[in-house]
């Protein structure tokens, strides 16, 4: 380090630069700014005039100041039950707009086959439109939901015992489709594929293998249905047809 | 620790300039390792000065205070250059022909190292006091002034080998 020291002493400042040191002390010293109290009198009066105005006009704009800054627990309470409840709505307009489009969709294809079969009876067109136009507006309920989280909600039209059942769960619909009277129901109106994973789909299939699994009772007004299945009864659900 | 109050008249500032340019010039120019850098920060230290009037108590006082401030105002610039990506170049009086190798390696050191060399070996202070100085743990100061001491041996052995 030694070489490191030599070279250092060798160093020192220019000439020039001592000058300029020298001459520092001469210089004006930097004067501390002053405190901007003119400019800090300015914003207090300002706020003051926004916080005045805002004093006389939230009143005229019939804003309840008061009742939006303070909401006491059983108001929110409220409100959450109100959202609640519009949600609920939501969800069954949504549901009745997606089951509408499956019967619109199952009603085309209805109407395929018969175009097809038939010779095009108007008469029968137009009753199964009212049919179709009394189903649509049928209301839709609730009848229940199925161990498995299926959820099965019916149409009905009672006069001639026609209804229509619907079993959706959040992955699409299933459709049971039933008249007047368990015969009469197709063997395949509940898509086994979709059920195949439940023990009440099991019942399902034993069902398209002939055997009695589908009860359904209607009494005065009343539904009744109930999946059997090797003589247990499986479910079973009860229901006014009119709400 | 420092006295902050009007300068009193006993205390020279032409005084003080001669006694103590050279030694800030030359702590200023070891981290820097630029000329022009290194003037400015005297300058800077000076100014420092007159605006603070500091009252010491003795010329170890007045030392420590000058190269603290010295040593601050080095690692500022050093870090406004390197946030504004400016390029740290390196321009040191040309040493003599036997000394070139060991001072342009030495020169190479992160300015960090460079330091704590100046401090240690010209200025000769302790390690405790270098601390001190620096805010570092004593033990830091001892080992980066191990490190520094390792590179540069590594690199003049580079050199001559």
């Amino acid at each position: 380090m030694s070489t490191y020291k030599s070279y250092m002493d060798r160093q020192s400042v220019s000439s020039d630069l001592h000058r300029r040191l020298l001459a520092l002390e001469h210089q004006p010293e930097k004067k501390e700014k002053p405190i901007p109290w003119g400019r800090y009198v300015a914003l207090a009066a300002c706020l003051c005039v926004i916080v005045g105005i805002g004093w006389f006009v939230w009143p005229m704009l019939g804003i309840d100041g008061m009742d939006a800054a303070f909401v006491s627990e059983d108001s929110s309470t409220a409100v959450m039950e109100e959202i609640a409840e519009d949600t609920a709505e939501e969800e069954t307009v949504k549901e009745f707009w997606d089951d509408e489009e499956s019967a619109a969709a199952e009603d085309q294809e209805t109407k395929t086959g018969t175009a097809a079969d038939m010779t095009g009876d108007s008469a029968e067109e137009e009753s199964a439109a009212e049919e179709e136009s009394a189903t649509e507006d049928a209301p839709w309920l609730i009848l229940g939901w199925l161990p498995d989280g299926y959820r099965l909600t019916e149409s009905a039209e009672t006069e001639d015992g026609y209804a229509l059942l619907w079993m959706d769960d959040a992955g699409g619909e299933l459709t049971l489709t039933w008249h007047d009277t368990a015969e009469s129901c197709p063997e395949t109106a509940l898509a086994a594929e979709a059920l195949a994973e439940t023990d009440w789909a099991e019942a399902v299939r034993q069902d398209e293998n002939g055997l009695s699994v589908l009860e359904l009772i209607c009494e005065d007004g009343w539904l009744e249905l109930t999946f059997t299945g090797d003589g247990e009864t499986l479910w079973s659900v009860a229901n006014s047809l009119w709400p | 620790m420092f006295g902050r109050k009007k300068p009193p008249e006993h205390q020279d500032f032409e005084a003080l300039v001669c006694r103590q340019e050279n030694r800030i010039y030359r702590l200023a120019l070891s981290i820097l390792g630029n000329v022009q850098d290194a003037e400015d920060q005297t300058q800077e230290t000076f100014l420092r000065y007159l605006e603070k009037h500091p009252v010491f108590e003795n010329g170890a006082h007045e030392r420590a205070w000058l190269l603290t401030v010295t040593r601050n105002g080095c690692i500022s610039r050093l870090r406004s250059k390197s946030r504004q990506n400016l390029p740290l170049e390196m321009d040191i009086p040309t040493p003599g022909p036997e000394e070139r190798e060991e001072i342009e390696e030495l020169f190479r050191l992160p300015a960090e190292d460079r330091e704590v060399i100046h401090l240690y070996y010209y200025e000769g202070w302790s390690t405790g006091e270098i601390a001190r100085m620096t805010g570092a743990k004593e033990g830091t100061v001892r080992s980066r002034l191990s490190r520094a001491r390792g590179k540069l041996r590594t690199l003049l052995e580079e050199v001559e080998g």
